[in-house]
């Protein structure tokens, strides 16, 4: 005969030990349940950040930058398998170079500096055409096209001079300061003696050391000319030769290449260009002699609202050809 | 004619140091580099598989890592992985077998080894245009030989989240040699930038610069190659 308090004992250890095994298989449960999430999270994280990244060499815009946005580079024509051979274009192509007026109390970003420049990769060899910011084009100043964004400038451009616009560098104040700034300052040969309260450029004839705000202020002055934008924009056209000279001498070997576009790709938007397109961009770019790059401002006619002056269009012809000038103008 | 001797390549270790020029920050790679492990069953390969002697003597050289740079698009910058190391490290020495040491020996460029070298981007320069300035082809086989390379440098470009997205090989190479028509010194600056193209690192861009002087003549030349867009 069994001792019915011996049996209640047991009965009550083995009930105990069964809700204890019950409590564990919960908690496993419930671990495993834990784990699981944290690593589909971490497989979700992981898989994002390869895709953003792929998007990023791509070329897709991605919103994220791990600095201020200094510039945006947007490309508006690819080229076609037409024009590669040994995967290079052989076919001129034209980047549009803007600067625009987007400051803080002014809104509207237009294109004061527009320079388009002809690249010819088969013969090495490059022209940069300055527009002035007011040429007239389908009723209203050329510089509006900018406010609806870089590609309806680059349409206004590309029409005017009859060329397909390929990419677009837009730049604000901001962006040209801290662009500037990030590489160092830029060495410009002042051509003639400067003096304006209103952008702040005082300067003497000759090489000389910019920081980004100088730069702003040298590319900015048209007080001290009686041609006032014209010559602006010829200005602008010798400081954007002056930085790629510059620039040129740092991209002789890879660590300055990496250099540069380690800060392009910290500060750049890029739209419909990846960081390999840069790469391979800058490649050719600075395989170009600035010294023999020409900086020619187009011929205009009146003031206001300005026209083609003579022999624009045919300095137009001469550049849409491939992309650099030769006759004399 | 004495018979060939090839020098086995040695395994060798570097520690690195690697800076980020605009961080500052510095921080340390080590790349175990176990370039005997292709490079010397190759050279064994080769040697069997000569029958005849070719030349008198001939001292190649193993290129091993100096400094390394890395420039990122984002916040800051990690080490290289060792694999990727590794692996271009090797494509780089396999450059110098296939560009300077194979003429020079047998002749004639590695060509099969030459051409997989490149990308789609630069192959046609590099087998075409550019072949000339970027191998000894020209050169031809020498009596013998003996090469020094300066340590690799490597810079690296990442992408905001740490991946490579281009590693760069810099380095010189200094070959003396005799060849039938007296003493030569060849010269030659090589920077090879590789790009991944699926799972291999391969050249994407060049840039060679060689100086080649005999007793008679001095020659440079250069070759500056790369995909553009």
């Amino acid at each position: 005969m069994s001792d019915p308090a011996v049996n209640a004992t047991t009965l009550n250890e083995s009930s105990e030990t069964n809700a204890n095994q019950k409590v564990k298989r919960r908690l496993v449960r419930r671990a495993k349940r834990v784990l699981l999430a944290i690593a589909a999270v971490t497989t979700a994280i992981v898989l994002g950040v390869m895709g953003i990244f792929a998007a990023w060499l791509a070329g897709v815009h991605v919103p994220i930058a791990s600095g201020a946005t200094y510039l945006r580079v947007e490309k508006i024509a690819p080229l076609t398998a037409a024009d590669r051979v040994g995967g290079g274009p052989t076919s001129p192509f034209f980047i549009l170079l803007v600067g625009n007026d987007s400051r803080p109390g002014v809104g509207g970003a237009r294109g004061d500096a527009l320079h388009v420049l002809g690249v010819n990769p088969a013969k090495h060899q490059a022209t940069m055409i300055d527009i002035p910011r007011d040429t007239c084009w389908n009723g209203d100043k050329i510089n509006a096209g900018n406010t609806k964004g870089p590609r309806a400038q680059a349409d206004d451009v590309g029409g005017l001079v009859g060329v397909q616009i390929s990419y677009v560098v837009d730049v604000d104040f901001a962006g040209f300061t801290g662009l500037v700034d990030g590489i160092g300052g830029v060495g410009v040969d002042v051509p003639t003696q400067m003096h304006d309260t209103y952008s702040g450029a005082y300067f003497s004839p000759g090489l000389q050391h910019m920081s980004g705000s100088q730069a702003l202020a040298f590319s900015r002055d048209r007080h001290d000319f009686p041609t006032s934008d014209i010559v602006r924009t010829h200005n602008q056209g010798i400081l954007i030769l002056d930085a790629m000279r510059q620039l040129r001498a740092e991209m002789q070997n890879a660590p300055g290449e990496f250099k540069l576009l380690a800060l392009l790709g910290r500060h750049a938007q890029l739209d419909g260009i990846g960081i390999k397109d840069l790469y391979r961009l800058g490649r050719v770019a600075f395989s170009l002699n600035p010294d023999q790059i020409q900086n020619i401002t187009m011929p205009y006619t009146g003031g206001g609202c300005l026209g083609l002056g003579a022999g624009a269009a045919g300095l137009f012809a001469d550049f849409r050809d491939d992309g650099i000038v030769e006759s004399p103008h | 004619m004495s018979s060939v001797t090839l020098r086995n390549r040695s395994f060798r270790t570097s520690i690195l140091r690697t800076s980020s020029a605009t961080s500052g920050v510095a921080c340390v790679v080590v790349l175990a580099l176990a370039l005997a492990a292709c490079s010397s069953g190759k050279s064994k390969a080769q040697a069997s598989a000569t029958t005849k002697p070719l030349v008198l003597s001939v001292a190649t050289a193993t290129l091993k890592v100096g400094k390394v740079d890395i420039e990122s698009t984002g916040a800051s910058s990690i080490p290289i992985d060792t694999t990727t190391g590794k692996t271009v490290l090797s494509a780089a020495q396999k450059y110098i077998d296939a560009a300077v040491f194979a003429p020079l020996g047998r002749g004639q460029v590695g060509t099969q080894d030459y051409s997989a070298l490149f990308d789609a981007g630069v192959k046609a320069g590099a087998t075409g245009a550019d072949e000339g300035a970027l191998t000894d082809g020209d050169v031809g086989k020498v009596a013998s030989f003996s090469a020094k390379a300066t340590p690799v440098e490597l810079s690296a470009l990442e992408g905001g989240f740490g991946q490579l997205v281009y590693l760069a090989t810099n380095f010189d190479l200094t070959v003396k040699a005799v060849a039938p028509s007296g003493p030569l010194t060849l010269t030659h600056h090589i920077e090879l930038t590789f790009a991944q193209t699926g799972k291999d690192w391969l050249i994407t861009a060049y840039r060679v610069q060689s100086v080649r002087k005999s007793a008679s003549s001095t020659t440079t030349t250069t070759a500056t190659g790369g995909t553009t867009p």
